[in-house]
C-alpha cells in the first residue's frame, strides 16, 4: 500500500491511499458529525411518522445515504408507493453530486478505480468540503474522503436508528442550536478555501445567484445555478487577465 | 420490509450512486468539461451550498456564521468554529 507521504509531491504524482488517510478523515469528520447525527435523528422521527419500520428507515439511510433525497421521498410516501415520482424527486435533489464528483476528478482520478468508485459511494456535501480543505492544505491522501464519509455514515445511520426508536420524544434540534451547525461548518471551511482577491468575483457571483435561485426555484437547483454563475465569473475574469 | 419498499429504496440507492459517480466519470471523457478552471469549482460550489443557508438562518444565524468565519480564519479549527457559532446562536436566541 503506498504511503501517504507520496501525496505531497508534485501534481502529477499518483495519489496515495493509506490507512492513515482514512483514519485522519474519520478523526476530522466524527466530532463535526454532531449536526449530521441530529439530522439523522430528525429523519428517523419523520420516517416513523411516515410509517416506515426501523429496518426500512435504517436501510434507506445506509443505501440511499442522502438527507435531501430521503426527506423528499418521505414527503411522497404513501401506502401505494409512487415509484417513479419518488425516483424523479431523488434524481432532482441529487444533481449537485455531479458537480461535487467532477471537482474531485483531478485528484481522486489518480487513485485506483476500485478505491475511487468505492469512496464515492459515501460522498456527501460535508465529506466533500472537508476533503477540499484537506487538499488545499497540501495533504493529498485519497483515503481521507473515505474516512470522512465513514464518519458521516456512522452518525447518519446511527442517528436514524435513534430517531426511529425514540419517535416523538426527541427534542427539537434548534433548542440546542444544532440547526446552525451545518452552515457554520461550511462557513469555517470556506474561510480555509479563501485564497484572496482572485476568489472575490466568482464567490460573489455564486453567492448572489445561489441566494436568489434558492428563493425563486423550489428544490436544490440553487447549488447548480450558483456554481455555474461562479464558474462563468471565474472564466470571464481569467479571460480578461489573459487579454491584458 | 415489503417488496414495494425494497424496490423504491433500491432504485433511490442506484440513482444516488449514479449521480455520485457520473460527474467524476465524465470529466475528461466529455470535451465540454475542461479541467482548466476546476480549482475554482470547489470554492464556488461550496459558496453556492452555503449562501442560502446563511440567508435563511436569520439574524442569529448570520451572527453565528460571522463568528465561525472569524474563528476559522484565526485558528483554522473547524470544530472550534462550529462550537463558537452554536454558542453565539444559542445566546442570541435566549
Amino acid at each position: 500500500m503506498p504511503g501517504h507521504e507520496e501525496g505531497e509531491e508534485c501534481d502529477d504524482a499518483p495519489v496515495g491511499f493509506s490507512a492513515h488517510g482514512v483514519s485522519s478523515g474519520l478523526a476530522r469528520a466524527l466530532p463535526l458529525g454532531l449536526g449530521g447525527a441530529a439530522y439523522g435523528v430528525v429523519f428517523g422521527v419523520l420516517a416513523g411518522n411516515a410509517h416506515l419500520g426501523l429496518v426500512e428507515a435504517v436501510a434507506m439511510s445506509a443505501f440511499v445515504y442522502s438527507g435531501a433525497a430521503q426527506v423528499a421521498a418521505l414527503g411522497l410516501w404513501s401506502s401505494h408507493l409512487p415509484f417513479f415520482t419518488i425516483w424523479l424527486a431523488t434524481f432532482l435533489v441529487s444533481v449537485r453530486y455531479l458537480v461535487l464528483g467532477a471537482s474531485l476528478r483531478p485528484w481522486l482520478g489518480r487513485a485506483r478505480p476500485g478505491r475511487a468508485y468505492g469512496s464515492l459511494f459515501l460522498l456527501t456535501d460535508e465529506s466533500w468540503a472537508l476533503t477540499q480543505a484537506e487538499l488545499r492544505a497540501g495533504r493529498r491522501d485519497a483515503g481521507f474522503l473515505l474516512g470522512a464519509g465513514l464518519a458521516n455514515f456512522a452518525t447518519w445511520t446511527g442517528g436514524t436508528a435513534v430517531g426511529r426508536i425514540l419517535g416523538g420524544q426527541v427534542p427539537d434540534p434548534s433548542a440546542w442550536s444544532l440547526d446552525v451547525a451545518p452552515a457554520a461548518i461550511f462557513v469555517a471551511l470556506l474561510a480555509g478555501l479563501w485564497r484572496g482577491r482572485v476568489d472575490l468575483l466568482p464567490w460573489l457571483a455564486a453567492a448572489a445567484i445561489a441566494a436568489v435561485a434558492h428563493q425563486a426555484i423550489p428544490g436544490p437547483w440553487y447549488v447548480l445555478l450558483g456554481a455555474a454563475a461562479g464558474m462563468v465569473a471565474a472564466h470571464a475574469r481569467g479571460k480578461l487577465n489573459r487579454e491584458r | 420490509m415489503s417488496g414495494e419498499t425494497a424496490i423504491t429504496i433500491a432504485g433511490m440507492a442506484l440513482i444516488l450512486y449514479a449521480t455520485r459517480t457520473a460527474g467524476f466519470w465524465l470529466v475528461g471523457r466529455v470535451p465540454a468539461l475542461p479541467a482548466a478552471e476546476f480549482d475554482q469549482l470547489a470554492g464556488v460550489t461550496l459558496v453556492a451550498l452555503t449562501a442560502p443557508a446563511i440567508v435563511s438562518a436569520g439574524t442569529p444565524g448570520l451572527l453565528g456564521c460571522a463568528v465561525a468565519a472569524i474563528v476559522a480564519l484565526r485558528s483554522g479549527n473547524v470544530l472550534l468554529s462550529m462550537a463558537a457559532a452554536m454558542i453565539v446562536v444559542w445566546v442570541a436566541r435566549l
